[in-house]
Order: structure tokens, then sequence, then C-alpha cells
């Protein structure tokens, strides 16, 4: 569904529902042609109050969290915008929004001193809904959903800025604010379907042998609780060819955030009813503080530096647990073995960041920068908990049966990062710019952990499964030489008044050597085995071409290939070769349309196709309608298509009419290795239609009124989170 | 509310689409002002960035340094290629002496962004992408058109690539006793899509698949993903729990940004 509601309401010039999608560049004046007056222009000062009303049938999680609004309706306050000069030296600006529902709040009062400075205050907040979405198994048709299917995270800011900017004084800026995020969403949206003994063929079922269902991969939910505090300072001073800017920042971080499993009757593991485990809790409190120092001189008008000088400090304490639950297939209950808990330590970032950007203007058609960024930080960090372990021996749960352990690890890593950067710009054609940019990104760093601590868990209960593996004593060391390569080449050329071709061609080409060895104990050592490059080349090329004034095509064409290298193994060569692992190319083709034949209509219409492939190095037997299913994992097709249609009309002197389509598809849905693996690739299709009428009901008062209909259907989750339905929208704009 | 029946939607298309036509051949004959199609602004013209300059002086000053800055050419038929290419012909503006309704801003839509960057209106059309079309947050959050390279963090820029991502997802920020090596490799973009995907997350790829681009051996010989040792958590065997979905899905590799109990990034 793309009607995308709340930025509609906050159109003020549009009459359709889904003003998001609402016309992308009507370039259909000419540079020169001055066009007629709006009979609908923005007010300075308006208050907007509206109200949506879905009326939809399926699933309404899915709903909430595609729109990103509730199913059950919203309205308020859309929109408040209000300012006014309070004396010949004071102005006020007050915006806001109060959207019940869709709990979604923005109060915005700034007051503005002549030749002193301005206070600015507010306080915003929005939900983004989640379905709960735990995954679909298609040979058994069956469909997981969290508990709690209809899930939200509240994003909130506080802030509060006061700015000191008297006439030739330095401004001096004071501000403090607040972010938090709070709710639960679902942290992963598949599971599994694992039977051996099923066979499958093409996507059928062969034989009796019924998947097993078992979800080794359980959906979750994330609990987030989290909170920054940020108080900061900056002095902007002029003296002559000399501007310094000092910042300065002391943030705080308090978080919590914990995940929990969800387990279901009918899975394999009888567990009933459906019991809520926690699984994991991540709380980090940090402090961290920054102190940012830019000069930038002007020593004539060929020339120019900027240098920039940051430091920053941050200090963190974790804590946590990591829970493995095991379950009984007989004895119903849930034993919560606690693989590391009460989580403590400490971390500690020092880094230390320097810039100069040398600018020459030769002459007014050259632009020439060159630049260099060198970057040092130190990371350490160490980190502990308590482990339990069940004896092999043990019959009961009796905590005597349990082993407990300390486990602590020391972990540093330091990284020296240069980056030289060399950027081009020449306008000396007319109607025509060339540019080019260049960097080198050299990274010499090293890591080391050492954790003493070797264990393994074992569970001899009747009737008790465990899959808890405490980790392994383990020594690292490792040297890594990074070298990371990037550039463009541009050009734009504004050709005539009815064309403009816009191309670029890129390049990132990486590189990495890692020196160094790990043991972990008891177990031979293989060294470091990661990435060892990558690069990718791409282009793009847009034309804009307006064969009449009312008249404009974009278009754009995007391309990027690339491939990576890793390390091989035993199957794909041998340990230490190099192999191409991540081949991956991506092509997107967008077309737009905007035609105004009259000052009376306009239309704008768009189409994209994305062909999107990523092949891994993993072993890969293409699915086809002779192939039986011998492979596991799919490769990753991101394709998908969006079009949208945008008409709108004067139908008289007071009423405007808008109408709108919007389609959007994407089909890499494959269920024909659901024997073998989860059945992956995204599938689904959304189409929705709107029409909306906008009335100048009185000089003050205006009226929006839309209504729509939404469809939307997901292959990847069988069906199961289908919706569709109208809705409609009215708004009500009085001018203050 | 019941759903509409194709046969009704279809019916209601064809409906739709005739009255359209003909009430703009009724407003063509009897309408006698314009509509304007967003983002523009009615009866303004082109002036040039040197006009802009006269007040926007602080700008103006850094634009040079901007990415957007390589649109703009000489010649009297580049006349809106400055900031006008953005914001719209400033005629109004100016006249006006400044003031809101007279200009576009385009932090308060994204419709200026997209009429070149038609490829990031599509991917914001996506299930899962950042609530831009929504209005909760806008472009300029994460890229600033005026100074400095556009996408944050690159080149010789002062700033991290990282930091744009951090300033709100600050439960990834670390520091951790095990890191995931892909921060230091590419950042937050290695593995997600910020302006949206097909997959969950935003992901540049849905499952293992994910992982299996960089990681096709490990630290431990006894665990080589991909058959090495058959019947292993790893192994490329139908009932491996590779197959079964992603890396990072609940019980395995879970905290993907960092751990601080796991150096295999476990919880």
């Amino acid at each position: 569904m793309d009607t995308h509601l709340p930025l509609l309401r906050r159109g003020a010039g549009l009459i359709c529902v889904g003003a998001a999608f609402a016309l992308s560049g009507v370039r259909t004046v000419a540079a020169d042609a001055p066009a007629q007056a709006d009979a609908f222009p923005t007010p300075d000062n308006y208050i907007t109050v509206s109200g949506v009303a879905p009326f939809v049938s399926g699933d309404k999680a899915a709903f909430d969290a595609r729109t990103g609004m509730p199913s059950a309706g919203s309205g308020g306050i859309e929109d408040l915008s209000y300012a006014k000069d309070l004396s010949k030296d004071v102005s006020i600006t007050v915006n806001g929004h109060a959207l019940g529902g869709a709990q979604d709040y923005l109060g915005d009062l700034k007051l503005s001193f002549n030749d002193v400075g301005s206070i600015d205050t507010g306080y915003k907040r929005f939900r983004t809904f989640y379905d709960g979405v735990g995954g679909f198994f298609p040979l058994s048709d069956s469909f997981q959903a969290l508990s709690y299917e209809s899930l939200h995270v509240d994003r909130s800011t506080f802030w509060l800025t006061a700015t000191l900017a008297k006439p030739n004084l330095p401004v001096f800026t004071l501000g403090f604010h607040v972010d938090s995020r709070t709710g639960q969403k679902e942290s992963t949206e598949w599971a599994s379907v694992i039977n051996p003994n099923a066979v499958v063929t093409n996507g059928a079922l062969v034989g009796t042998a019924l998947p097993a269902n078992t979800p080794f991969i359980a959906p979750n939910v994330m609990n987030l609780n989290e909170h920054h505090s940020v108080l900061d300072a900056s002095m902007v001073a002029t003296a002559g060819k000399v501007t310094e800017t000092v910042k300065a920042s002391l943030g705080w971080i308090n978080n919590d955030d914990w995940r929990s499993y969800v387990k279901y009757p009918g899975s394999k593991v009888i567990v009933d009813p459906t019991v809520t485990v926690l699984d994991d809790e991540q709380t980090i409190k940090s402090t961290d503080f920054r102190l940012i120092n830019q000069t930038d001189i002007k020593f004539n008008p060929y020339v120019a530096l900027d240098v920039g000088l940051s430091f920053s400090h941050q200090s963190s304490t974790n804590g946590g647990n990591w829970i493995t639950p095991a379950y009984s297939s007989t004895l119903k209950l849930v034993y919560t073995a606690e693989t590391a808990a009460n989580i403590y330590g400490t971390g500690n970032v020092d880094d230390y960041v320097g810039n100069a950007f040398l600018k020459f203007t030769p002459t007014k058609d050259w632009l020439i920068d060159l630049g260099f960024r060198d970057e040092y930080n130190v990371i350490t960090s160490s980190g502990g908990f308590v482990t339990s372990s069940l004896a092999s021996t043990a019959k009961t749960l009796d905590p005597s049966n349990f082993t407990v352990a300390n486990d602590l690890t020391y972990s540093h890593q330091n990284d020296h990062v240069a980056t030289p950067e060399l950027s081009i710009r020449y306008m000396g054609f007319d109607g025509l710019s060339l540019y080019a940019s260049f960097d080198n990104r050299t990274n010499h760093g090293n890591q080391h952990w050492i954790n003493p601590y070797a264990a393994s868990t074992t569970a001899g209960v009747t009737g008790i499964t465990t899959t808890a593996s405490a980790p392994l004593g383990s020594i690292f060391f490792q040297e890594a030489n990074q070298d990371y390569s990037n550039g463009k080449i541009g050009a734009n050329w504004n050709a005539t008044s009815q064309l403009t071709v816009r191309a670029e061609v890129y390049r990132k080409d990486h590189q990495n050597q890692f020196v160094g060895a790990n043991d972990i104990i008891g177990v031979a050592s293989t060294g470091a085995l990661y990435v060892t490059g990558y690069n990718f080349t791409g282009a793009t090329v847009s034309v804009i071409y307006r064969p009449d004034p009312v008249l404009t095509l974009t278009t754009r064409f995007d391309a990027q290939d690339g491939m990576m290298s890793v390390t091989g193994n035993s199957i794909t060569g041998g340990t230490g070769t190099e192999i191409t692992s991540g081949n991956a190319s991506a092509r997107t083709i967008s077309e737009a349309l905007d035609y105004a034949p009259s000052g009376q209509f306009y239309f704008h219409g768009d189409l994209s196709f994305v062909f999107n492939y990523l092949q891994t190095a993993y072993p890969f037997v293409p699915v086809n309608a002779t192939n039986s299913i011998a492979t596991p994992i799919q490769n990753a097709n991101n394709n998908y298509i969006t079009a949208s249609g945008l008409a709108g009309f004067v139908v008289n002197k007071s009423v405007d009419l808008q109408l709108q389509g919007i389609y959007t598809r994407a089909d890499n849905y494959n269920p024909s290795i659901a024997s073998g693996g989860q059945p992956y690739g995204a599938g689904f299709e959304e189409r929705s239609v709107t029409a909306g009428v906008k009335c100048k009901l009185a000089d003050r008062w205006m009226l929006d009124a839309k209504v729509g209909y939404l469809d939307r259907t997901d292959a990847t989750t069988g069906g199961f989170t289908n919706y569709n339905g109208p809705l409609a929208y009215v708004g009500i704009t009085y001018s203050l | 509310m019941h759903a509409f029946t194709s046969k009704a939607i279809r019916n209601w298309l064809i409906l739709a689409g005739l009255s359209a036509w003909g009430l703009l051949v009724v407003s063509c004959v009897t309408a006698d002002r314009t509509i304007v199609a967003p983002p523009q602004i009615a009866g303004a013209k082109y002036v040039g960035t040197k006009q802009c300059a006269e007040c926007h002086t602080d700008v103006a000053e850094h634009f040079t340094t901007a990415t957007h800055a390589r649109l703009v050419a000489n010649g009297a038929g580049a006349l809106d290629t400055g900031c006008e290419n953005c914001h719209g012909p400033g005629s109004l503006h100016v006249k006006a002496g400044g003031g809101a309704g007279t200009i576009i801003n385009p932090r308060k839509s994204p419709e200026t962004c997209f009429q070149c960057h038609l490829d990031k209106r599509s991917q914001f059309n996506l299930p899962h992408s950042h609530p831009l079309l929504a209005g909760k947050v806008t472009c300029s959050d994460c890229h600033d058109p005026h100074q400095g390279d556009a996408i944050r963090g690159s080149g010789a820029a002062l700033a991290s690539a990282t930091e744009t991502c951090l300033r709100c997802h600050t439960q990834q920020a670390g520091p951790f006793t095990y890191a995931h090596g892909a921060i230091r490799e590419e950042g937050c973009t290695a593995c997600h899509n910020p302006h949206g995907t097909v997959n969950d997350k935003m992901l540049v790829a849905r499952d293992a698949n994910l992982c299996l681009r960089c990681h096709l051996a490990t630290l431990s010989s006894g665990f080589n993903i991909g058959g090495y040792k058959s019947g292993g958590a790893h192994a490329n065997a139908i009932g491996s729990r590779l197959s079964e979905g992603a890396c990072w899905s609940a019980g395995c590799h879970e905290d993907v940004h960092g751990s601080n109990v796991n150096a295999s990034l476990r919880p």
C-alpha cells in the first residue's frame, strides 16, 4: 500500500491521497517563462485538521506496517504553521501536528530576536509499525506470526537550542536534546521447515513424509529501550580572512534492549501454550565527548585552506544476559540454560582525526580541491560473564548439577587510516560541467583478543536437549592492511534548453591483507580467513528531454557490477586459495513523464524496473522444471517494479481534482526448495488508486477530501498478510 | 467495509478515467487559473544563483564543495543549474525579500530530490525503507546538499562514514569486545541499503547469501562453510542450519553488529 497518508495530509498543495507520489520534477516551465498564479497558494499561517479512516480487510498488522498508520484510523491536527512579529525586534514561529492513533506529534516553538539570536525548543514523536511475521511454510501451508503480531516502536526527540548572534561578534550556540526509541519490533521474519525424509520435486511433496516443521529458527521480538542525551555548544567567529569554528558535545547513552523467543504449539518442540522466553539482553551505558575545531582561511580569491581537527572519547559499560533456552519434548517445560549470564564489561574508544583541504580556483572555470585525512583510533574492551553448564550425568535440574564458571575476554584494536583525495571540476564550456574525483583510503591496524576460558556444555537429563555451547577459549591476533580506492568521473551537459544529459562512471577497488593467527583452544588453527578484496564498477546516465515546453521526459539508467574475493575452503579449491564469492549485478531503468498541456491540467507518470542479482560461492544448483532440489540456498534476486501516475485538474475557480494510481511488484519468491530449506525471495504485489478533491470553501477555508482503494498480496508469507479495502481522508485548512 | 471485488475495481477505474477526461475537457473551457504540480512556485521565474548568494551568504560560500555543485554550469542556458535547480525559480522569493511560501524547501518534501533521483523514488516506495514518504524523515537528515560530499564521511571528510547512521542507531555503535569486521570494511552500507530494499531491515540480501559474500571459511577448521564438514551446522546438506534461514537468525549469530560475549557474534 502506498498511500502514505501522513505525508499526504501535510502536503497542503495536493489533493490526492498519497502525496508521497506526487509529481516528480515537472520541469515544464521554461527557465525564463513566468507561470500564472496558483489559486491555492500555501498561506503563511494556517491550521489543518484532518482524519483518516481505513476500512481494510485482511491482515491489519501488515497494513499498519506497510502504510505507517493504524488500521483503526487516526486524526487530529495535521499541520499548524504560525509566524508573527511580536514587536519590531521579536518574532515567533510555531509549527506542529498532533495525530492521535498514529501517535505522530510535533511541537516546535522558535523565538527570534533581531541582532541578538534565537531560542528554539520542541518535541517530536512518531510511531513505526511492525507486523510480527514469523515465517511461512509452503509444504504445510502454515504461517507463523508472533503471539502479539501488532508491534510498534516510538521514536521521540526533545530539543532546546539557544543561539547568540550579535553583529560583529562570534556566534554562540548552546543546545540540549534527548532522543528515545522504545517499543517492540520483530527481529527476524522467517523460520524453518526441515525434514530430511520429505521429498519434494519442483515444489510438490512426493510421498507421505510430511515436513517436520521444526522451528530451529524461531521468530523473536526485539524490545527496545534506548535513550540518548546530548549537550552541545559551538562558536563561529570570523576575523578578516579566517573563520574559526569550535564545537564540543557531551553525550550519554542508556540502552537496554532484549530479545525474546516465541515458541508455538504444533511445532516439534511441544510447549503448550505458546511461551515467550528471554533469549538475550544487551545493555549499554556510555558517555562520549567530542571536540571539533575547524579553521577556514581565504588567502585570496584563488586559494583557500580548510583545516579540521577532531578528538572524541567514548567510555561504556556493558551488561546483559545470553540465554539459550532448552525445551523438553515430554516434560512440557522450558529450561533456560544461562549460557552467559550477568554479562559485564567496559569499552573505551579514543579517536583522533585531522583533515585539510587546499582549494584552488585559478580561473572562474576551474575548481581543484586537494584533501588529506588522517585518523588514529584505539578501542579497548573487556567483557565477562557467568556461564553455567549441566553435568552430563545429571538426572535432575537441581542447581547442584550445574557447574558455574566465569569467563573474561580482553580485546584491543587500533587503526591508522590515511586518505588523500583529489577533486577537479571544469566549467569552461558553455552549459557543460566536467568533474572527476579520486580518493585512496589505507588502513593499517591490528586487533587481538585473549579469552582463556574453555568449557563445554552438556546435558543429560532425560527429555532435555540443549544446543547451548559456551564459547571456547581462544587467542587471536590479526594485522590488517587494507587499501580502498574510489574514483569517479562525470559530466553535466545542458546541451540546449530542451536537452540535459548527465553521466558518471565510478569504480571502487578494495584490497585486504590479513596477517595473523588464531588458536581456538583444542582446535587446530587455520589462520584468519576473511574477504580479501572486492571491486565495483558502475555508471549512471540521466537524460532530461523537453521536446515541448509542456512536456518533459526524464530517463535514468543506473548500472553496477561487482565481485568479492574470499579465502576459499576445501570444497572450493583448498583452504587459503582466493575465489570469487559475492558476484553482484544491478540495473535500474527509470522513466518519468511530466505533461502540462495547459494551466488547468498536469500529469506525472514514472516507472522503474530494477534487476538485482547476487550469487555467492556457496554451491548452487539452479531450480528448473526437470531438476530436483539439490541445494538449500538460492541465489539472491531482488528484482522489482514500481510505477505511479498522477493527474491534476482544475474543475472551476474554486475546485481542483486529483487522481492517482500506484503499482509495485516484486516477483522473487520461489518455493521450489521448500524441502531443503526455507523458500526465500521477496514476492508481493501492491496496487492503489485514489481520487481527491480540493475545494476553496471561503477565503480562509479549504477542504481536502480523498478516497482510495488499496490491495496488497504477499507470496512470501503465503498470502497470510494480504489486505485490501478502501480508505477515506478529510482535511480542513483554516488560514490564520 | 467489505473488500472490493476485482470487477468493482475495474468498473471504478473506468468511471474514474472517463470522469478525469471529462473534467479535463470541462476545465479547459471553464477555468481561468493555474494548477501547479509541486515542487513548483506558481508565477516565479529563474533569477540565477548570484541573487540567492546576496542573502544566503553562508550557504553560497561553501556550496562549491558540495556534490550538487557539479550541476552548476556557465552560460545563459544554465541559469537554473544552481540553487534554483532544487529550490525552484526564485523571483517571487527575491521580490518578497524572503519568506517560506515563495520558495521550495526540499526539507518539506522529497519530491525535489526525486526529480533527478528516480531510482531513489523507487527504493523508498518499497515495503522496507526509511519512512521518508510518510514524512517522518527527510533526505537532508542524512545528506547535506549544501556542503561537502552528499554522502557524509566520504573521501577526506572529517566525519566517518558510519556517523550518519549511528546518530540514531546508537545501540549498534558499540564499542564491542568482538566487533564485526564489515563495519570496518564498508560501514553500515555493506549490508543495508538505507533507501530501501525488498528485504526486511533494508538488507541487500534476504538470506545467508548476505554473509556468504565474505564468509566462506571461518576461524576454525571445523566450520568451513559450504560442505567441508558434512552434517555440521554450516554444511551443504539438506538439514543443515545454513539452509534454514539467515545466519543471524535466532539462536545463531544474532549480534551481527558486535558482541561482548562471543567471537562468532553470538549474543
